[in-house]
């Protein structure tokens, strides 16, 4: 159990950055959140190891490398694999589900309209992986 | 005038001199008869002497050939004895040779006698028997005839023996002069018999070939094996032999033989003759030629598909195989309107397989552009008589040229020169024509080939492009509402943020507006939502079968769904279960349901499924005692994005689903509706 979680949070969305942080602070959490704006940047935080996150969540929809393009190169990299990565996307599509669950991945959530409702389901997401123990690098 | 003098006195000529022939000849008779006739008379003063003793038949008979006289021999011979019975000569006689007995008979009244008169005679018991005769007169004192006699000589042995030796002598010459094989009989190798065949194919007389060494006759290149062969029959290894040689005519040119020598061995068992049979096998071999080299190309073009690599082949082979100086494939070019060389027997090659100092011919210009605009092939025997022939760096004598012709148009051209004349044969032509009838149905089922590879393959890109435009579309679906999702929610979290940044400025009426605000987008929400599930109802990838328990996916539908308080959802026990897609089944009913319970308006609402099972579909039916729906509409509340009403509560999109699952299932829909009182949606889904 960690009281300081990092997040690596991969989003193209400038709002959504800021709907993630904005929900953290106003949870009152102080967790580390490291961005990236797509799958490339993600993987090139990543490879350098100077600071590997907890708890990755990203988007599918992205430019240059996808979600789920993201995903496959994560977990061919044998060290980098036993990160959990949780989807965050409003997808709602089969397909896209299935996919992310077959490459692995540690949670599926789907963006609410309302920003309420996000607020109480990354609060749940946060609260979860705070009881979990993660891996430390 | 004159002519006809001349003709008159050359026939009065030919007259006197048959006159003075037959004037000789009878004088000639004459002395002859006077001769035998002393002879004779010698003779019948001795015959009583010898009469007795004699050990042939002897006969004596009167004038009118009635036997008066005969001996034992002559019993013994005719079978007949005039001691028992009267025999006539006449009798006697084999009647194909009455004729000649007659005019026998006639020569002895004229002459007196006749000697080695031969003929056939029955004996009594019928048998036939050849006699010789030699008779003559019995005249009386007075010089009359009285008898005639005659010595009767049994030859039938000897006879036959002798019919048989000329008949077989006979035989045996007809067969060596009519033999279509050539025969020589050859001493020590020379010849010294040769047949009409040998003489026909050899061109010599027979006086010509006489004592000619057989090896003075044909080429040097089979001497050596047919020496050896010799060798081997004079040491009695071998009685026959047979080789393959080539003859010389007398004109020069040859012929291919086979030819099969027999020794014929004296008493000692040495070769006293060579007999040989000489047979022309050079048409035989020039078609076991030709067909070989048909049956090599037909195998060389065998996944052969282009007109290069065939024409190569054609070059190559017909060339090596037909002993041929030059073998030349052109193709059309039809657009420069000239034939250009592709192909060509020891023609030079660079690196990319193009042909160094390659040919070209216009159209219609020389044999070959003639041939090429004219479809018809050309056999020259002599260029310098045919006025087509245009000399290139040498004049060759003879030309052969064929077209290779596909559906009446002339793709190429086959061509060889030869520099002697006379070289090409109509056999030539044949095989050419063969061939490039060949190559005219390789290449044409070569394009078909091409074509039905190119139909194929076009197919295949329809078939990946009808794939990929499925997916595309898909893919478009996903993406577009994302796209549309994602600026809602970043538009109702900005609405938050204001909201809470500028709390304290707000008033009620803001925050109102701000609700509405968040209601559309809500609505937004929805619709794209209700797109993407429309879009999504026959996308294969996310349909399955499984048994559907209907019971079970409406007892669901009533714990997911807001159902007031004042609204009775009834549904009966006895509910199929059937094979179908959950999901779809499910959106199916709730689409229907909550359809029906937001269009309720009466105090006691009530939301029923009914269910009858038909013969080859499930007949369900959805009512409720709403607000109803205007016959106007029937139709149309089932295209996507048409809604009645306006309050925003409805997306237009759920009864185009519903209608859309239903089509999946290949059932049909359709309601009765009474406005105020209420509608029931009937469906069938097919089991």
């Amino acid at each position: 159990m960690l009281e300081n979680l990092s997040f690596l949070f991969i989003e193209d969305d400038e709002i959504e950055v800021l709907k993630f942080k904005k929900s953290l602070k106003k949870l009152g959490f102080t967790h580390r959140i490291l961005e990236a704006k797509n799958g490339e940047e993600a993987l090139d935080i990543l490879r350098k190891k100077q600071e590997l996150p907890n708890v990755i969540l990203l988007d599918l929809n992205m430019p240059k490398m996808n979600g789920l393009e993201f995903l496959k190169e994560l977990k061919e990299d044998s060290h980098l694999r036993y990160i959990p990565a949780i989807i965050v996307t409003t997808s709602n599509n089969h397909q896209d589900m299935l996919e992310s669950y077959k490459l692995g991945i540690a949670g599926y959530i789907i963006k609410p309209l309302r920003y309420e409702d996000y607020i109480k389901k990354i609060q749940r997401v946060v609260d979860y992986w705070m009881v979990n123990e993660v891996i430390e690098f | 005038m004159k002519e006809k003098i001349q003709a008159l006195e050359l026939a009065l000529q030919n007259e006197k001199r048959a006159r003075e022939k037959a004037e000789e000849l009878l004088l000639r008779r004459t002395s002859e008869l006077l001769e035998i006739r002393e002879a004779l008379s010698s003779k019948t003063h001795e015959y009583n002497v010898f009469f007795e003793n004699i050990l042939d038949s002897f006969i004596v008979m009167d004038t009118m050939g009635n036997v008066i006289k005969m001996n034992d021999a002559a019993v013994k011979l005719l079978g007949y004895d005039i001691k028992e019975e009267a025999i006539n000569v006449v009798n006697l006689i084999y009647s194909k040779d009455f004729e000649y007995a007659m005019n026998s008979f006639a020569t002895l009244i004229e002459e007196g006698s006749f000697s080695n008169y031969e003929a056939r005679i029955f004996t009594k018991n019928r048998e036939i028997k050849w006699v010789q005769i030699n008779a003559s007169l019995i005249y009386n004192e007075e010089g009359e005839i009285i008898a005639a006699q005659g010595i009767v000589r049994d030859i039938t042995e000897s006879k036959e023996t002798a019919v048989d030796f000329e008949e077989q002598q006979e035989q045996l010459a007809a067969i060596v002069d009519n033999s279509t094989l050539g025969i020589v009989l050859a001493q020590d190798r020379k010849i010294i018999k040769t047949n009409n065949a040998f003489q026909k194919l050899i061109q010599y007389s027979e006086q010509e070939l006489l004592g000619t060494p057989v090896e003075a006759l044909s080429y040097e290149d089979a001497h050596e094996e047919s020496r050896s062969l010799y060798n081997r029959m004079v040491s009695k290894e071998i009685d026959h032999y047979s080789l393959t040689e080539k003859y010389k005519r007398k004109d020069g040119t040859s012929f291919l033989s086979k030819t099969s020598v027999t020794g014929v061995r004296d008493s000692e068992g040495k070769i006293k003759y060579q007999l040989a049979f000489v047979e022309d096998v050079s048409v035989k071999h020039k078609r076991r030629l030709m067909l070989n080299t048909l049956n090599s190309l037909t195998r060389s073009f065998i996944g052969k598909l282009n007109i290069h690599d065939i024409a190569w082949e054609i070059a190559n082979v017909t060339a090596r195989d037909l002993e041929f100086e030059d073998c030349v494939v052109y193709l059309v070019n039809k657009e420069e309107n000239i034939l250009e060389q592709i192909a060509g027997y020891g023609a030079k090659v660079d690196e990319n397989k193009e042909i160094i100092d390659k040919l070209y011919i216009p159209f219609g210009k020389g044999i070959v552009g003639n041939v090429a605009q004219t479809g018809k092939a050309a056999l020259v025997h002599d260029t310098s008589k045919d006025e087509r022939y245009v000399v290139d760096d040498m004049r060759r004598y003879s030309e052969i040229s064929v077209p290779i012709t596909i559906k009446g148009e002339v793709v190429g051209v086959i061509d060889s020169e030869h520099s002697s004349k006379n070289f090409f044969t109509k056999e030539h032509l044949r095989l050419l024509k063969n061939v490039a009838n060949l190559v005219s149905i390789q290449l044409t089922n070569a394009v078909n080939l091409e074509r039905r590879i190119a139909a194929e393959s076009e197919n295949k890109e329809l078939l990946e492009n009808l794939k990929r435009s499925n997916k595309e579309l898909r893919d478009f679906a996903h993406i577009v509402s994302h796209d549309l999702k994602s600026p809602l929610r970043s538009i109702n979290a900005l609405i938050s943020w204001f909201q809470e940044d500028y709390e304290h400025v707000l008033d009620e009426e803001a925050n109102d507006t701000f609700d509405k605000l968040n209601n559309k987008l809500e609505q937004m929400d929805a619709l794209i939502d209700g797109i993407l599930r429309y879009s999504s109802v026959n996308d294969k990838n996310i349909l399955t079968v499984q048994e559907v328990s209907i019971k079970e996916i409406l007892e669901e539908i009533r714990t997911i769904l807001y159902i007031p308080e004042h609204i009775e959802f009834i549904f009966p026990e006895d509910l199929p279960v059937i094979a179908a897609d959950k999901t779809r089944i499910k959106q199916l009913f709730q689409n229907l349901i909550s359809n029906a319970i937001v269009h309720i308006d009466k105090e006691k609402g009530r939301v029923e499924v009914q269910y009858t099972e038909l013969k080859n579909y499930w007949k369900f039916s959805v009512s409720d005692n709403g607000i109803g729906i205007a016959e106007a509409y029937h139709d149309k509340i089932f295209k996507i994005f048409q809604t009645l009403d306006n309050k925003g509560k409805s997306t237009g999109i759920g009864l185009s689903i519903v209608k859309k699952i239903i089509e999946l299932y290949k059932g049909t829909i359709s309601l009765e509706s009474e406005e105020g009182k209420g509608t029931t949606f009937f469906f069938k889904l097919k089991k």
